[in-house]
């Protein structure tokens, strides 16, 4: 119960900021994109992606990995969840470029702690732990004024993914295995 | 490019990089294309230890650091030696910070290059990265150390898997 209050408290606390949040400056754009960002990966709120995300968004990341549309971003962050159903994301580094008048572009550095305890396209669970150590993760977003509201046009996203697969392919790679 | 076109080339970016006057984040922006450049697609490795410091630290995946400025010329020179005809490409750069406390950077580039000579995974394959396939992400601290700038500390991930498959593993 303890637990549930907690996230729900943290989650309450985000929603309030990204309500509140006027994007006046590069301060705000980085609040904005980090409050989104805990929101859907900390706290599962997947759908958000279709509500802060372009209609017509553009996603690259490792591989020539290419999205398009905010379903094809749905599916790839519930893919992680999924495998990872206690992932927690780390913000280690954030800052921004732009202006209200045209764009921001926000960078975050951060890194994920969780269990794979969840099927992936790559087998059964395996029971290995992102940490700080494995799982380095970088990320640009875009925000445009579409309307009269700041979206996110464009993200470059990279993150370990050489070592997260085989994390999820693997057993012998765990070193620190969580309850 | 013909070899005069290309060594107009150098020379410009040479100016760029020789005379570093980081007054604001778009200067910072402005080299560091210049430099990456100069590097990578002029192969000019030895201004590696002009800009980077001695005991400068590459944080990568799987906490595989690069550690020492010896250590980044080696894995730039391997690297230029799997892949001669390697170009990296910018999608995005910025840049904060100031003159007084130093600046931070994020580049976003594709690299353009065929696997044409030997690499750790074994002889060239022939295969190509380009920006349909490969992204690399690095973040730069950049500050002044006894008077110069220096780039200190830096994060960096990319398209591994891709890069390994092109290079021969597997």
């Amino acid at each position: 119960m303890v637990i549930a209050e907690e996230m729900a408290q943290e989650r309450i606390a985000l929603e309030q900021a990204i309500a509140t949040t006027k994007l006046e400056d590069k301060a705000a754009a980085v609040c904005f994109v980090e409050s989104l960002i805990k929101l859907i990966w900390n706290h599962k709120m997947v759908g958000l992606i279709h509500t802060f995300y372009d209609h017509k968004p553009l996603f690259k990341g490792a591989n020539g990995l290419k999205l398009v549309s905010q379903d094809e971003i749905v599916i790839e962050t519930l893919e992680m969840l999924a495998a990872f159903p206690n992932l927690r994301m780390n913000i280690t580094e954030s800052f921004a470029s732009g202006d209200k008048n045209s764009e921001f572009k926000v960078y975050l550095r951060s890194y994920c702690d969780g269990q794979n305890q969840g099927p992936s396209r790559f087998g059964p669970p395996t029971n290995n732990v992102l940490n700080e150590k494995n799982s380095l993760g970088q990320s640009v977003y875009i925000l445009k004024k579409i309307g009269k509201n700041w979206k996110i046009k464009t993200e470059y996203s990279l993150r370990s993914q050489l070592t997260i697969e085989k994390l999820l392919t693997t057993n012998h790679l765990s070193t620190n295995h969580k309850g | 490019m013909t070899i005069e076109k290309r060594q107009e080339t150098v020379n410009r970016l040479r100016e760029i990089v020789d005379h570093p006057d980081f007054k604001s984040p778009t200067d910072v922006e402005q080299f560091f294309i210049a430099y990456t450049h100069l590097i990578w697609n002029y192969k000019m490795v030895g201004t590696i230890y002009d800009y980077y410091a001695d005991d400068i630290v590459i944080h990568v995946e799987n906490g595989n650091d690069i550690v020492g400025v010896e250590a980044v010329v080696k894995d730039t020179i391997i690297r230029l030696n799997a892949m001669p005809d390697l170009k990296i490409e910018f999608i995005d750069i910025f840049a904060e910070g100031n003159e007084e406390n130093g600046y931070k950077f994020i580049q976003v580039t594709f690299h353009e290059g065929t696997s044409l000579g030997p690499s750790q995974f074994g002889p060239p394959t022939g295969k190509k990265l380009n920006d349909n396939n490969f992204m690399n992400m690095c973040e730069c601290l950049v500050k002044k150390i006894d008077g110069k700038w220096k780039v200190t500390e830096e994060w960096g991930t990319q398209s591994n898997k891709r890069l390994e498959s092109v290079l021969g593993k597997g």
